[in-house]
């Protein structure tokens, strides 16, 4: 991985905020019975990227506004993805250091318990107002969102890469 | 210490004061969304900037159906065309039957001095999208307070009972299923009246029917229909057919799976019934609205393999319903013999009902 050795442009406002409105586009697709089940966060994989990679511009507090969106999005309780999202936001800025010092499957691995632990938090929140134990296969999003990140910085940095340079001297 | 950054390199609270920060705020929101409506104005307005979202994440379906539309055979359409004529020849004979029946009933109705039913109106509406959410079941629809949507309205389909209007924003709402965790139903058994709530299981699309003894009447492939006494559902509609019975002898109660009739993976239409049912019968009209239960009101199929041996009362009032277009026509004698049944306890009405068909 030549990350270190490459030198990126500075990411670009608007392209945070197509990220973001793509990521809960992706959120809101219908996926049936099992894709339900299956489907990763994206909007949270999003976020956690732009926390862990440029924690400069996309900070907790768009998080939690985001996980109110999503709330809406739902149907839920205001507050209870707010809560989740902001939590993991958190944990991703304290975490941050660390992640970047490893190559992408390594960091896929400290994704991993992020993502666990948002959904963890979601299920506690509808556990306490009464709902059913959704079963061990709820988790399996967080694992297909972890697979996902071995793919989403390289994806994400596409529009930082210098173009070649075609400058006829 | 009088010491203070220089302005460029303030980043504001710390994490961890915003996050502690953020967690209360959560807390407090959630705490006033259970119990205030202050919230409402938010989340309406997050609701229709996420419209267009949402019209993105439906494009590749609708692509999708478009496509599958296009290339349907011309036999498919064939067969399904003449299914469709069949079906209309024959709902049309039904609708013949019910409205002589509608009519009579009427006119019973008045003689026995209760409340007239009112004919349930519905708004057609399409499902935008099937829930995101694990842990409920709703759906999302087309229309919204725009097209006078409440919260509280009842949602059938061709075949039954949907659900129920839960939220409502300005050009769609939430519908929750009737197999939404803890969603409860009144329903009555058609084969013999006998009254209950069913709950939504949530998890696997079932229903369940609590509190009924182990010795209780009720078998596999009953028919469970909305009894109305709730104000929410109009009564008559299918809601579910039984499906397992578990008569455990170590519980006191048994344990009762439902099917539900109608489902939301058959049809992208549905109805929302806007006239609010009838207020529940009193004791004294008990009798006669569960005759009306019997025979269904959306075209529900009477349960006809309990058809009584009719009696000479009955064949009168049954010989009545060629004539029944023009109720008046029917003397007074007759209109006092209509009348007693339906002070009678449960089984004799239902008894008129069925010898009429």
């Amino acid at each position: 991985m030549g990350r270190s050795n490459e030198i990126l442009l500075p990411v670009k406002g608007s392209f945070i905020l197509l990220s973001i409105l793509g990521g809960l586009t992706l959120n809101l697709l219908p996926w049936g019975e099992v894709g339900t089940l299956l489907r990763p966060d994206f909007l949270l994989l999003v976020l956690v990227y732009w926390i862990i990679y440029h924690p400069m511009r996309v900070n907790i507090g768009i998080a939690w506004l985001l996980g109110l969106v999503v709330d809406v999005a739902y149907g839920n309780l205001f507050g209870q993805y707010a809560l989740a999202y902001a939590l993991t936001a958190y944990l991703a800025l304290v975490m941050r250091r660390r992640v970047l010092m490893f190559p992408l499957g390594q960091q896929a691995l400290h994704i991993l318990p992020l993502l666990l632990l948002m959904q963890a938090i979601v299920m506690l929140i509808k556990l306490s107002s009464g709902t059913y134990w959704p079963g061990p296969a709820y988790f399996l999003s967080s694992a297909v969102g972890a697979l996902l990140w071995l793919w989403l910085p390289p994806l994400m940095q596409i529009p930082q890469r210098k173009k070649p340079n075609t400058d006829p001297q | 210490m009088d010491h203070t950054p220089p302005p460029f390199f303030n980043r504001g609270p710390s994490p961890f004061v915003r996050i502690v920060l953020f967690i209360l705020f959560s807390i407090l929101f959630m705490v006033v969304d259970a119990r205030q409506h202050y919230l409402d104005v938010i989340r309406q307005g997050v609701g229709v900037a996420l419209r267009p979202l949402r019209q993105l994440a439906d494009l590749p379906s609708v692509i999708a159906e478009g496509l599958d539309d296009f290339f349907t055979t011309q036999a498919t359409l064939r067969r399904e065309n003449e299914a469709m004529r069949q079906a209309r020849l024959r709902d049309s004979i039904r609708l013949q039957r019910y409205q002589a029946l509608e009519a009579e009933n009427a006119y019973l109705r008045k003689l026995a001095d209760t409340r007239g039913r009112v004919d349930p109106r519905g708004i057609v509406v399409e499902i935008l999208s099937t829930g995101q959410d694990p842990f409920s079941r709703k759906v999302l629809v087309d229309k919204g307070s725009a097209q006078k949507i409440t919260p509280g309205l009842a949602v059938v389909d061709t075949v039954g009972v949907v659900g129920q209007v839960t939220r409502v924003d300005m050009l769609s709402s939430e519908v929750t299923l009737i197999t939404d965790k803890d969603q409860a139903v009144p329903v009555e058994v058609v084969r013999n009246g006998l009254r209950a709530v069913v709950f939504g299981n949530g998890r696997d699309g079932t229903l369940n029917l609590p509190f009924f003894s182990t010795n209780a009447d009720i078998a596999v492939g009953d028919v469970l229909v909305t009894s109305g006494i709730d104000g929410v559902y109009p009564a008559g509609l299918p809601v579910a057919v039984v499906a397992t019975v578990d008569r455990n002898s170590g519980t006191s109660f048994a344990k009762i799976t439902c099917k539900p009739s109608a489902g939301v993976h058959h049809h992208k239409q549905l109805l929302v019934l806007t006239t609010p049912p009838a207020p529940p019968p009193s004791a004294a009209q008990a009798a006669s609205s569960s005759a009306v239960t019997a025979a269904g009101v959306m075209g529900v199929p009477p349960a006809a393999e309990t058809k009584p041996a009719g009696g000479p009362p009955e064949a009168k009032v049954g010989g009545s319903a060629p004539a029944a277009a023009a109720p008046g026509a029917i003397p007074a004698s007759k209109a006092t013999e209509a009348k007693t049944p339906s002070l009678k306890p449960t089984p004799t009405p239902a008894t008129v009902e069925k010898g009429k068909n």
